[in-house]
């Protein structure tokens, strides 16, 4: 018996201090509680230091998820830091015979230009890169076939030199033609030509007063097919008069390229405006990389976690494959840019399969009307036993109307994400209720059935007697 | 004296041995005194018919507990619907903690508004502008998802742009969260315009998926000779789970795109502004017990040539590697919450019912002659 002799010292000892931590109560609880209500005092006590240890764990239990953030991933990948390149523009000035008009606020159109292009090197940060591309600067005759070929760019894109453009822009007349296809398509090739980096993304402002008297090529055609050559290219323009067809043409090429049209109407609104496009961010940090999806998932290209681009043509699916191992989550956002004129109700539908081809989750993104883009995404979870590959469907319901060119297709736009597949609420607990008022629930039954058996088995001795 | 102790012995031994293996000096601390204290001072018989009478309360208490844990679950699932308000602190303060602090560059603040009413219902009929505090800010908005400028709640700004522009903010939510974007764009002189314009507030969740508005006038057309239109659109309460086939909003980042939906095609390019402002209302998020591992936030630049695809998947799978794994991971997540909850109640039932079946032998006659 030296066993158990710790143990009987125990027994007389006072309770011991610590008696938080007693996670299995109900058993200990209900064994002692069996035991002891010979004594109702004793029971009483006991019972109240046993609801007190209850309620101990509890909050330790209930407290517990406050500090439960560990098993919470972070951001993912895609919590990228915030830098952000200087924006690299090439603004392209007409300078055609028409900009003599005097039809801003009194001003001829080419002077309120000059003065807006002068305030707006002035307000520009230095590390800002901003070249200058002038259309019908030079040639002031009437043959079309010289004329259509007038376009100089006068400053590089580079690091900003105030003086330069400020002298450059001061001796610019009036003069030629407006070859704005040409001039667009020589801005591109600039921003390409003076760029280190043959990835960044591409900006034009296209600053005109009138229709391009040299088409074709229309200039939004050219706008829409520099877009798809390559890297981004986006065109920003300002149009120096209300007249409807110029209108049209710079709003078609806006569109395009996933640009925007201003109409001006004042000098302080040409200058405000113009900072704010140059000022505007660039591009995303890493740009989107190119991709070309298949048409069914066995011969699709595989694409990793980051954004993509490809083209995709009126009524047609594309396939790609993603790396996603058993456990883990597709997260994929899908945008396809609507850049020219659609039928009045589109579609674009994204499915995620098994590479087996059973589909595991869809969703549609739909809409009527003026639109920029139809996006939509799709979560998918790769099944336990999977191969660590999944397909992903991208497929556009856009009708084509009369007249309008099917390629090249629009463009599309994937954000691909993998992360840990998310765990629902469980099953097991069906039915188990959480917090303290369940919690005081269960004990004001509790108090009700036993009071309830204790009459009871008053009731029974009253009756029967006491053996 | 003598007598007594074998039958306490033993029960003690099987209770209390492997337990004090198990957890040492802090689980057997109330228990070995507290169940032999008694036992000292009655007879033997006596006291097994107690035993047997108290071990049927008990067991009693039990039942009832998990019946009533059924009716109190159910009970709790009539009030999940998104609209219903913060059912009481006990599920808030449960709830309130998932992981999925999204950690994309603008963290939302929430909490500070409370200008936002909990239904819905009444957000429609409210002011569709609340007004706020804190002075405006000028931010460029941006043009596309990829460029979204992020905006905080309670933080109004203003942007400035040309009808037909259109206009891209992002910002960041949470589960349970009640979100609410206002817009009020000031329109061109009506002296320009040529006709009624419809304008639009779009809303996206991280996945580009258009969301519902659970309130507000998200499309409204402005009269030929209005100066302002309003706009607001309220999100349905962000909820902690979902099913990947499902569309319910989750936790991460938001987007709205503000633009001129229909007007007479003259009426394109001109100058607009546009001030606008998003409220959060913090509250309980449903279901319960789960939560997303990383919130919805994609990537918005292109995929790095360094990593590789198997590199990136088991970077995210594993978090950051630098974590230490224990057996009891997860014991006390808050998955297995409702665990304790049912463990605590089940013994404080018991506690209680053995407190009631006491209270009706007592001499003192509370509840009996």
């Amino acid at each position: 018996m030296p066993e158990r002799r710790p143990r009987q010292v125990s027994t007389n000892r006072p309770p011991a201090p610590h008696r938080t931590c007693r996670v299995r109560s109900p058993q200990r609880n209900g064994a002692s509680g069996k035991i002891a209500s010979i004594q109702s005092v004793i029971i009483i006590r006991k019972a109240v230091a046993g609801a007190a240890s209850i309620l101990t764990a509890l909050v330790l239990v209930g407290g517990l998820p406050a500090a439960a953030h560990a098993d919470g991933g972070s951001g993912g990948d895609s919590d990228h830091p915030a830098q952000t390149t200087a924006p690299r523009v090439e603004l392209v000035l007409d300078v055609s015979g028409s900009m003599r008009t005097a039809d801003i606020g009194g001003k001829t159109r080419i002077s309120a230009a000059q003065q807006a292009l002068d305030e707006v090197v002035d307000a520009l940060p230095d590390q800002d890169q901003v070249g200058l591309r002038t259309l019908g600067a030079t040639y002031p005759g009437n043959n079309k076939t010289i004329g259509c070929k007038d376009t100089q760019q006068v400053v590089p894109v580079g690091p900003l030199d105030r003086n330069q453009i400020k002298t450059v822009v001061a001796t610019l007349r009036p003069t030629g033609f407006t070859p704005i296809g040409l001039a667009l398509k020589d801005a591109a090739a600039d921003l390409n030509k003076d760029s280190a980096d043959s990835t960044a993304s591409r900006r034009i402002v296209l600053i005109t007063d009138g229709e391009d008297d040299c088409a074709p090529p229309d200039p939004c055609d050219v706008a829409r097919s520099l877009a798809a050559q390559g890297t981004p290219l986006t065109v920003d323009t300002l149009g120096l008069t209300l007249d409807d067809k110029v209108r049209r043409q710079l709003t078609c090429i806006a569109d395009a390229t996933g640009g925007t049209y201003t109409a001006v109407t004042s000098e302080t609104q040409l200058s405000q405006r113009l900072t704010q496009l140059v000022k505007r961010k660039a591009d995303p940090r890493t740009p989107p990389a190119a991709t070309s999806g298949a048409a069914s998932c066995a011969t699709a290209p595989t694409i990793t976690p980051g954004v993509w681009t490809d083209r995709e043509s009126f009524q047609q699916q594309r396939w790609y494959k993603v790396a996603v191992q058993p456990g883990q989550e597709l997260r994929a956002a899908v945008s396809l840019g609507v850049d020219r004129a659609v039928d009045p109700n589109y579609a674009l539908t994204v499915t995620a399969t098994s590479s087996d081809g059973r589909e595991l989750a869809r969703d549609a993104g739909t809409g009527s009307g003026r639109t920029d883009a139809v996006s939509t995404g799709v979560r998918a979870v790769a099944a336990p036993g999977s191969n660590g590959t999944l397909c992903l469907e991208v497929a556009n319901a856009v009708g084509q109307p009369d007249g309008v060119a099917a390629t090249p297709g629009f463009p599309l736009e994937l954000s691909i994400a993998v992360t840990p597949a998310a765990k629902g609420p469980s099953g097991l607990v069906q039915g188990f209720g959480t917090g303290w008022g369940f919690v005081g629930l269960l004990a004001a039954f509790g108090l009700a059935a036993g009071l309830l058996l204790g009459w009871l088995a008053r009731l029974r001795r009253a009756i029967w007697g006491q053996r | 004296m003598n007598r007594t102790e074998p039958i306490s012995t033993t029960t003690d031994d099987a209770v209390a041995r492997p337990l004090r293996r198990l957890a040492p000096a802090r689980s057997r601390s109330a228990a070995a005194p507290v169940t032999r204290a008694p036992v000292t001072r009655t007879s033997a018989p006596r006291a097994s018919v107690v035993r047997r009478a108290a071990l049927g309360t008990v067991g009693a208490a039990l039942l009832l507990g998990a019946g009533l844990g059924t009716v109190a679950a159910t009970g709790s699932a009539w009030a999940d619907s998104p609209s219903a308000p913060a059912s009481g602190s006990a599920s808030t303060s449960a709830s309130a903690s998932p992981s999925d602090d999204a950690s994309a560059p603008s963290t939302a603040a929430g909490g500070t508004s409370s200008a936002i009413p909990d239904a819905p219902s009444n957000i429609a009929s409210a002011s569709p502008m609340p007004s706020s505090t804190v002075s405006p800010v000028a931010v460029d908005p941006g043009t596309s998802f990829l460029t979204a400028t992020a905006v905080k709640d309670d933080q109004p700004v203003t942007v400035t742009g040309s009808t037909g522009d259109y206009q891209y903010l992002s910002f960041v939510l949470k589960a349970g969260q009640l979100a609410t974007f206002s817009a009020e764009v000031t329109l061109p002189p009506s002296a320009q315009r040529h006709g009624p314009a419809d304008w639009e507030l779009t809303l996206y969740d991280g996945l580009r998926r258009e969301q519902p508005c659970v309130g507000g006038t998200p499309v409204q057309q402005a009269a030929d000779d209005a100066a302002t239109v309003q706009l607001t659109c309220t999100l349905p309460r962000i909820r902690s789970y979902a099913d990947t086939w499902s569309n319910d909003p989750l936790p991460g980042t938001y987007y709205a795109r503000l633009t001129l939906a229909d007007s007479p095609e003259q009426d394109l390019g001109l100058a607009t502004s546009g001030q606008l402002l998003l409220t959060v209302a913090d509250g309980a998020s449903r279901p319960a017990g789960a939560s997303l591992p990383t919130p919805l936030v994609q990537p918005a630049a292109g995929p790095t040539a360094t990593a590789a695809p198997a590199d990136a998947v088991t970077d995210t799978a594993s978090g950051d590697g630098t974590a230490e794994h224990h057996w009891y991971d997860g014991w006390f997540s808050h998955r297995h919450a409702p665990w304790w909850w049912m463990a605590g109640g089940s013994a404080a039932a018991a506690a209680t019912a053995v407190l009631g079946f006491t209270l009706t032998r007592r001499r003192l006659g509370w509840f009996s002659s």
